[in-house]
């Protein structure tokens, strides 16, 4: 887990897995990052799992910063954020640009 | 129907859908509707996993479960049938097959050794199902974002077609995650048994950040989802969370009143739910605007009971209903249709109808030779139109036990698939005359020997393709079977283009092996029957399929027990014809009466061949050596008043019935012809069931017996005593 402050705000970076074990430690990070901010970035690179209680947490951020006003994005979606946000039918929600690894076993990924 | 009957259903539905699987799987290659192929082995599959289920076999739940998983995959293309896969389904088909069979009274009870079976076959699948999972997640990104990114436009341009979907709404419990289940996994299950055409993820029960429990789950989704499952198999996807949740199905065209049921009891924010339902295409807007103020009306006047009459008594709404009625109308006219095919109905109950009915013919000519007897016109014309009916009544009976071959010819293909490639031959199975019809008891009688013809053609017919090469032949040999009718019965052959037996080699084994002298004179047909003696194999090399010396003489035995035979055609190096004869049918036959002093017999009608005077001209038969020339033909004959002993007075005039079995003629020498006559085979008593030249008896209308000739037995006989009296008579000639 990194918090880190930078010139665009701040940073919310989870680091392994984002389940249901590990959700209520997440959620209090993300309670220190969203609190008197303006900008929030979430960094998905290193998450390795998300489940549900994974994915509430980041549309409890989104909502929370849409709520406070506050301009979140989140990034480096891996390919299990990835599925879930795609299973969910949620992308439009969060409306981030998604970047699309490039792995040469992806076909069609970028149809 | 009790749930014993219901399970003796499963077990026939379950054999007829495996058998159905194989069919396609084996004609998959040659098939041209390929979708509708996979279609129908994953419905089988599919079927026989819901029965299962109701009988509480989760073995065969579970196993088939996986196979419709792999076969769901192939239905939405994410991977092709290819002849990997088809072997691999057609052994999951076996075992399948073979649980079904292990059920003892509620438990499938597989052997150690078949689980380890199963493991290796769930390994296999398993291989597909984790390839198709990454590719799935692929897709997820590819495919389905056409869904998801352009949702308003697909939605739209689906609008039409939005009703024929399930609509599932589900919320989930707080506890749900604390109980250790995802709901994601859920969704990603329920994605298995169809395609979600779209979903909407309802977050309106996420509390503030600082209220939010992180373990808690506040998640509901709406989904519109195209799939063919029923509804309890959409249940059972979220059974296990099915206390801890909120759950809604909706059938395809469901009624409006149902989806107001939905927008009451699961969300009070009816403005929001409708919009989702929008948005997920299950609702149109001007559907949901309609309903929104039906449901206000409803509310306003304070009857909310009544939602359901209202709608109906909207215009609207009663188009919706009487779609989804129309709808289920055609689908059970269908199954009704379905039904009207064909008829299931128990084999011992056709057995009694046809017992009854032999009764009947018997009674009927009873009544018949009584009328006749009084002399009474009228009488006698109405005891004859009842026998004519009593006939149709017994031919359309038999009928019903008359089947075509062509499904027992069918098996084969699988047959000669597996066998010739364990053998590494390239074989191509031909099918000839698949409609001929012949009694159901026969054909179940017939399918094990002719399976163990067929393997033999296999494994010592067919050449290797080597030896093939050498031969000059192509490197695809072939087998045929092939089913006809002649002369009242049915002949099966079973032929190859291989090797053809080797006469000489033959010969010598039987020699060696002391089933004949050495110095024997043995016709071609005879040294061609050696084959069928016991514990006679010329193979080299024992394979497990054939080459025992054990079998052959078993296949004779049973058809021999079907009151057939077996003929032999074969060419060293060109091929071989076995011919199997069979009597069409086990119980009825149109016989032709005759009497030898005051006892009478019956023959098949269908092998009598023309019925002459013996003249004196003819009757050069004393010493024992007994033909006649019929039109420049040798036909010899034989005598049945003194085959069966029967002494008495010789009639003035003797007649000659000529008889055709195969390709063989004989003359049966009688007193009197009785002319046709509707015969029901009695069986004979074990003391009397291998007296040569008698294969039954039948019951006359006069209450007599009469007994029935083996036809072939008897010519067989005839042959044999010439053939002696002919080379006895060569070898006096010698002598002198």
């Amino acid at each position: 887990m990194n918090r880190s402050q930078d010139s665009a705000g701040q940073v919310f970076s989870p680091q392994g897995d984002l389940t249901i074990y590990t959700a209520q430690q997440h959620k209090e990070q993300l309670l220190l990052a969203i609190n008197n901010q303006t900008t929030l970035q979430i960094n998905l690179a290193e998450v390795t799992d998300i489940d549900t209680a994974g994915l509430q947490l980041l549309i409890l951020a989104k909502r929370e910063s849409m709520r406070r006003n506050i301009a979140m994005s989140i990034s480096g979606h891996t390919r299990v954020v990835l599925d879930v946000i795609e299973l969910c039918n949620l992308s439009g929600f969060f409306g981030d640009p998604v970047f699309i690894p490039s792995d040469p076993s992806d076909k069609g990924t970028l149809a | 129907m009790n749930m014993e009957q219901a399970f003796q259903t499963f077990l026939a539905e379950s054999s007829e859908l495996l058998q159905d699987m194989e069919d396609k799987l084996l004609g998959f290659d040659s098939c041209d509707d390929c979708a509708e192929s996979v279609n129908s082995i994953f419905r089988a599959v599919h079927t026989i996993k819901g029965s299962a289920g109701l009988f509480g076999l989760d073995e065969i739940v579970a196993f088939t479960h996986v196979v419709e998983s792999v076969l769901d995959d192939v239905r939405s293309g994410s991977f092709v049938l290819d002849e990997q896969l088809i072997n691999l389904l057609l052994q999951c088909k076996d075992y399948i097959g073979k649980m079904v069979d292990s059920i003892d009274g509620e438990a499938v009870l597989m052997a150690p050794e078949d689980l380890t079976v199963q493991a290796v076959l769930e390994q296999a699948l398993g291989v597909y199902l984790n390839t198709e999972h990454s590719t799935a997640a692929t897709a997820l990104v590819g495919i389905d974002d056409a869904d998801t990114y352009q949702s308003v436009s697909v939605i739209e341009s689906d609008s039409a077609m939005a009703n024929e979907n399930w609509h599932i709404s589900v919320y989930f419990g707080t506890d749900v995650l604390r109980n250790g289940m995802d709901p994601l996994s859920f969704i990603r299950y329920l994605a298995t048994l169809g395609s979600i055409v779209h979903i909407e993820t309802v977050t309106d029960a996420l509390p503030g950040i600082e209220d939010m429990d992180a373990e808690s789950c506040y998640l509901g989704y709406e989904i519109n989802f195209h799939s063919s499952a029923s509804k309890s198999q959409i249940e059972e996807v979220f059974e296990f969370v099915r206390e801890d949740c909120q759950l809604k199905i909706l059938p395809p065209y469901a009624k409006v009143s149902e989806f107001i049921d939905v927008i009451d009891t699961i969300q009070n924010d009816e403005l929001r739910l409708g919009e989702i339902l929008v948005r997920c295409g299950t609702l149109t807007q001007r559907e949901l605007d309609n309903l929104l103020e039906m449901q206000h009306a409803v509310k306003e006047g304070g009857t909310h009971r009544l939602i359901g009459e209202i709608v109906v008594e909207d215009g609207l709404a009663s188009s919706e209903v009487v779609t989804a009625a129309l709808h289920k109308q055609a689908q059970g006219k269908k199954a009704k249709e379905k039904q009207a095919q064909t008829v299931r109905v128990d084999a011992e109950k056709l057995d009694h109808l046809i017992n009854l009915i032999g009764e009947l013919v018997i009674a009927g000519a009873g009544v018949e030779s009584e009328a006749h007897l009084t002399g009474i016109g009228n009488l006698m014309e109405s005891a004859q139109t009842m026998t004519r009916l009593v006939e149709e009544v017994r031919e359309s009976a038999l009928n019903l036990r008359m089947v075509q071959i062509g499904e027992t010819f069918n098996r084969f293909f699988r047959v000669v698939r597996d066998v010739s490639k364990e053998l590494g031959k390239d074989i191509d199975l031909h099918i000839d005359g698949a409609d001929t019809e012949l009694d159901k008891t026969v054909i179940e009688k017939i399918s094990d020997p002719l399976m163990h013809l067929v393997r033999n053609s296999i494994d010592h017919g067919i050449e290797s393709p080597a030896l093939r090469a050498q031969r000059n032949k192509p490197a695809t040999g072939n087998v045929k079977l092939n089913a006809y009718h002649e002369s009242g019965t049915i002949v099966i052959e079973v032929s190859d283009d291989g090797g053809g037996l080797n006469r000489e080699k033959i010969l010598q084994k039987a020699i060696a092996n002391g089933l004949v002298s050495a110095e024997a004179e043995l016709s071609v047909q005879d040294i061609n029957k050696l084959i069928f003696e016991a514990g006679f194999s010329t193979a080299e090399a024992i394979s497990n399929i054939s080459g025992r010396g054990v079998g052959m003489d078993v296949v004779r035995r049973n058809i021999e027990a079907l009151r057939g035979t077996v003929e032999i055609d074969s060419e060293y190096t060109v091929g071989t014809t076995i011919r199997i004869r069979l009597p069409l049918t086990l119980a009825i036959i149109d016989g032709f009466m005759m009497k030898v002093g005051d006892a009478f017999y019956v023959v098949p009608l269908d092998i009598v061949e023309e019925c002459i005077e013996l003249n004196t001209n003819h009757n050069v038969g004393h010493d024992g050596r007994s033909y006649i020339n019929l039109r420049g033909e040798v036909l010899p004959f034989i005598r049945l008043g003194d085959y069966f002993s029967k002494t008495g007075g010789s009639a003035k005039r003797e007649n000659i019935v000529v008889i055709k079995y195969g390709s063989l003629k004989a003359g049966f020498v009688v007193d009197e012809l009785m002319g046709e006559f509707q015969t029901v085979i009695k069986p004979l008593g074990p003391l009397f069931e291998r007296v040569p030249g008698i294969s039954g008896s039948t019951i006359l209308g006069s209450g007599e017996v009469a007994l029935i000739l083996d036809a072939s037995s008897l010519i067989h006989l005839v042959m044999q005593r010439d053939g002696k009296a002919i080379s006895a008579a060569a070898k006096q000639s010698a002598l002198h």
